[in-house]
């Protein structure tokens, strides 16, 4: 029935003339009955979403090419034009579309191979509530993150430049059957870029996981050392097409140090409690993902400052993109200003802005400019005492001499 | 000297002992008993390191040659000296001695009396022979022998146990009790050794060197289930002997196994991946349809009540205005008219998908079967569902055609193992295809095709790839040769399909290849299965 021909459903397109607001999603299958079941159980969404139905990649990419879509989910296997491809050309013709995988391939190697190009991936067969889901949450991030011109800047992002010496290092260690898993993780933590890149693969709705992974060490195991092997090694393939990372060997450092600080600092403030001692590492590991971005690709034209214009707002839409766990997100987005979340009890965001900010007087990093103060007082009325930030003052000057030999 | 002909006149014999004791390099000591001295020739002062500085004769009790001897030994020389003097016993014996620059020799001493005519020893005469060489070439062998792990066994032309040099021997083994002179064991009996002595003691085949002659495997077994494998080599050994080395490959053919085993279990889990994609595209479909169904029918239910509703109304009272128009809203709210558009293919489309599934679910279970055993087996079905279960391999670059007459025979074979070669081959034919076609779109095609050809039939695999290289192509069943990727290829399965077809069907398989129009494998089996069963184990 739909073989061959896209198949729209438009009926409120221009119902009394008022300009169609839904949100435009493209499904793109090489398999006529997937886009008709899909299209027959989507059909509740018909209201808020406009849905395009393409057969094959090459029709996809005609659509494309056409009008503007706020999301893409696509097969990966197909002739002619897979999902690789297909994707490759939103992200050029349309950066700021979110991009997803719905794939009947088994293979963590397919999630691989995507992780650079799909921002999320779905295994047939897929509950209809879960596709909703994902869907809906890529609208409410585009939301978030209020300008059209950071969003793009994020879509182009694929994965961001780790420093060189630590994916040697971590080829490395993967390679020797000495080494344990242990000795990767250590070195993997110390890098933004590849943490971020391991979770979005390990947290994909592919893998199933019941549970959200914030831990390095239980990804690794996870994925096992094989699997890191390969990530690593792509994603140095893939950033160094555009090796324009606009930190000096010694800037980088100084980046990875402070993030590294701030990281123990908080993972130290949530001891005993495991859980929230991962998240709170990856988070702060993570709080710099937004001046990473705008470092590497540059921000020609694009204001920052009020909220939805942040650096924070950027980085967190990007871990958002990757589906990495929700309470990593907010804790990103929220740290430069934890006081514009509305709580009132001591949060995971407070945690990283008061871990960011003593780890700053240590160790600075090369983004330390105009960021806004400690926010002392929004602390204390959290109920945060003097001594607990004298405290991390004290151990974050035992820490940081620890660290600095760690990268020498 | 007499023995060798016509006495030679006393001159000439004096001339002629002059001679050798120039040209022989062995040294020689005469005593002389009347007057208790000992005569040194020059070169026995060489053989132990003199230069002619020392004393050349010397009384009985500080004779030079009995200083040399080992301590050990000069207690039984002294005693078989005094039998060879005063009885007339043979004296020839191989003894230690001293040399002056150190260490000792090996020297085989011999000697003979001058008797009068009473009998009485006038002077005794010893030669000593330094044998070192051949006694460290002897022991050399001996060592040798016994640091290999292979047993050595010494035959005669009829194959009679002349001698056993044991290497390590498992128990059970049957050259672990073997004996000169026993019988040659069974599995030894069965195979073609003594094919292969009567070749090797025929005149022109005696200089043949290791690897002329193929090696013989042999198979036994004491515990049943597990067989010992023995690999022998025959070499010519004299003339009418041979020596065979038996070595132990039991544990090669364990690991060649587990080898065998690994790929078979890496190709199901290939295989495992494609047909889960086979089955998750259907069912993500099903899925979604049932929930439409599903949500159809929970949409429909208002309406329906509604319209029964005003069916019981109408026929109390006409109904009026409002009542039709509850009808029409209730109506569009149900999406009724999408529903019944949607429903009839819905179903449909659901119910080929299921019938998808079936299918490679079906096939799959007849592609693994579980026994190793030969039985009749309908090569169509085996085909058919090889392809089903290979779609996922094939279905993006090739189509596939599949050619089996009516009335082909059942033939006898390993279905279990036969599919795999099949899969192999088809997987190959794929990858070979995808080469060409690339991500344009186009197809190639892959004709699998069987037919009977008198006692045999004859199945092959064509693809419309690129063509096998002339370069390459004799090493195409070659273990481990493999042109992929890393990681796509093991190079192990046209070995073992070799294997499968040649050792264990009695088959042969081979292939055409025109570069640029594709390739073709040609696997010809036995109808009836192979003449010998397999369990016999005797293999050329």
């Amino acid at each position: 029935m739909v073989e061959n021909r896209k198949v729209s459903d438009q009926p409120a397109r221009t119902e009394g003339g008022a300009e169609d607001i839904r949100r435009r999603v493209l499904f793109v299958d090489d398999e006529a009955g997937i886009l008709e079941g899909l299209r027959n159980v989507l059909r509740p969404q018909r209201k808020e979403w406009d849905m395009v139905f393409a057969h094959g990649g090459s029709a996809g990419i005609s659509e494309l090419k056409n009008s503007h879509f706020d999301v893409v989910v696509t097969d990966m296997r197909m002739p002619i034009v897979d999902g690789v491809s297909l994707l490759n050309q939103a992200k050029q013709l349309q950066p700021d579309a979110v991009r997803l995988v719905l794939s009947g391939q088994t293979d963590a190697d397919t999630v691989l191979r995507s992780a650079f190009i799909a921002h999320q991936f779905m295994a047939k067969p897929c509950e209809p509530a879960r596709l909703k889901e994902l869907v809906t949450r890529s609208f409410n991030l585009q939301t978030l993150l209020g300008s059209e011109a950071l969003r793009k800047l994020a879509g182009d992002v694929s994965s961001l430049p780790s420093a060189p010496k630590v994916t040697l290092e971590l080829v490395r260690v993967l390679g020797d059957p000495k080494a344990t898993t242990a000795d990767a993780v250590h070195i993997v933590e110390r890098d933004p870029s590849i943490c971020a890149k391991i979770l979005q693969v390990v947290n994909s709705a592919f893998f199933g996981l019941s549970r959200r992974v914030t831990s390095i060490e239980m990804a690794a195991n996870y994925l096992g050392t094989i699997a890191l092997r390969n990530l690593t090694l792509s994603m140095e393939a893939a950033t160094a097409a555009r090796a324009n990372c606009n930190l000096s060997p010694d800037q980088f450092q100084r980046y990875q140090e402070n993030v590294l600080l701030g990281a123990s600092l908080a993972r130290n403030y949530y001891k005993g409690k495991r859980q929230m001692a991962d998240d709170a590492f990856m988070a702060a590991i993570l709080r710099d993902m937004g001046w990473h971005i705008q470092t590497t690709l540059g921000n020609d034209g694009i204001e920052f400052g009020t909220p939805e214009r942040s650096h924070a707002a950027l980085g967190a839409y990007l871990l958002g993109l990757w589906g990495i766990p929700h309470a990593i997100i907010e804790a990103v987005a929220y740290h430069e200003h934890p006081e514009e979340l509305n709580h009132d009890a001591i949060d995971l965001a407070d945690v990283i802005h008061l871990a960011d900010r003593v780890a700053a007087e240590v160790c600075p990093s090369p983004f330390e400019t105009e960021r806004p103060p400690l926010a002392t007082a929004h602390l204390e009325r959290l109920g945060m005492t003097q001594e607990r930030m004298d405290a991390m003052q004290h151990e974050a000057r035992e820490m940081a001499s620890k660290i600095k030999e760690n990268f020498t | 000297m007499s023995d060798l002909g016509d006495a030679m006149d006393p001159s000439e014999e004096a001339k002629i002992l002059q001679l050798t004791l120039q040209a022989t390099r062995d040294g020689i000591v005469r005593l002389d008993l009347a007057r208790d001295r000992a005569h040194y020739s020059p070169r026995w002062m060489r053989l132990f390191g003199f230069e002619g500085d020392e004393p050349k004769s010397s009384t009985s009790s500080n004779d030079l040659w009995r200083t040399l001897i080992h301590p050990d030994e000069l207690g039984d020389v002294e005693s078989m000296l005094k039998d060879h003097i005063y009885h007339n016993w043979p004296f020839s014996t191989t003894i230690r001695m001293a040399h002056r620059h150190g260490g000792y020799r090996h020297i085989l001493c011999r000697a003979a009396t001058e008797r009068d005519a009473e009998g009485n020893p006038q002077q005794v005469v010893m030669v000593f022979a330094d044998i070192t060489d051949r006694i460290r070439m002897e022991e050399r062998q001996a060592a040798i022998a016994r640091a290999l792990p292979d047993t050595l066994i010494h035959l005669d032309a009829s194959a009679n146990v002349m001698e056993v040099i044991r290497g390590v021997e498992r128990p059970g083994s049957p050259f672990a009790e073997l004996q000169p002179g026993s019988p040659l064991p069974e599995c030894l009996a069965k195979s073609n050794l003594r094919n292969q002595i009567a070749q090797l003691v025929q005149p022109e085949r005696r200089n043949s060197r290791a690897g002329q002659l193929l090696p013989i495997e042999v198979v036994s077994s004491t515990t049943p289930g597990f067989p010992i494998y023995h690999e022998l080599r025959v070499f010519p050994y004299g003339r009418q002997e041979v020596l065979c080395m038996a070595r132990d490959i039991t544990d090669q053919r364990a690991l060649e196994q587990q080898l065998a085993q690994a790929q078979k279990l890496q190709a199901v889990g290939h295989l495992a991946a494609g047909v889960a994609h086979e089955i998750n595209t259907p069912m993500q479909f099903i899925g979604d349809n049932l929930h439409f169904i599903k949500s159809a029918f929970d949409d429909m239910v208002p309406y329906v009540t509604l319209l029964r509703e005003m069916v019981s109304k109408a026929g109390e009272a006409a109904l009026d205005e409002s009542d039709l128009k509850r009808v029409a809203r209730a109506h569009s709210n149900a999406d009724v008219d999408y529903t019944m558009d949607a429903l009839p293919n819905v179903v449909e489309r659901s119910l080929a998908g299921v019938e998808r599934v079936t299918r490679i679910v079906q096939a799959m279970k007849a592609f693994s079967h579980p026994t190793a055993e030969f039985a009749s087996v309908d090569l169509r079905s085996l085909l058919d569902s090889t392809i089903t279960v290979a779609t996922n391999e094939w279905k993006y670059v090739a189509e596939v055609e599949l050619d089996v007459p009516e009335g082909l025979p059942m033939v006898r074979c390993v279905a279990g193992e036969l599919n795999q070669v099949i899969l192999n081959l088809i997987v190959n034919a794929s990858h070979a295809i995808g080469d060409v076609v690339g991500t344009s779109g186009d197809k190639g095609k892959i004709r699998i095709s069987a037919h009977e050809d008198g006692a045999s039939v004859i199945i092959s695999v064509g693809d419309t790839g690129a063509g096998i290289p002339e370069a390459i192509r004799s090493k195409v069943f070659d273990p481990f040769f493999t042109t992929k990727e890393v990681g796509k290829g093991t190079g192990q399965g046209l070995a073992l399909a070799h294997s499968c077809v040649v050792e264990r069907h009695k088959g042969t398989i081979h292939f055409e290849s025109e570069v640029g129009r594709g390739t073709t494998f040609i696997i010809r089996l036995p109808t009836r299965g192979p003449a010998v069963p397999e369990e016999q184990g005797v293999a050329a």
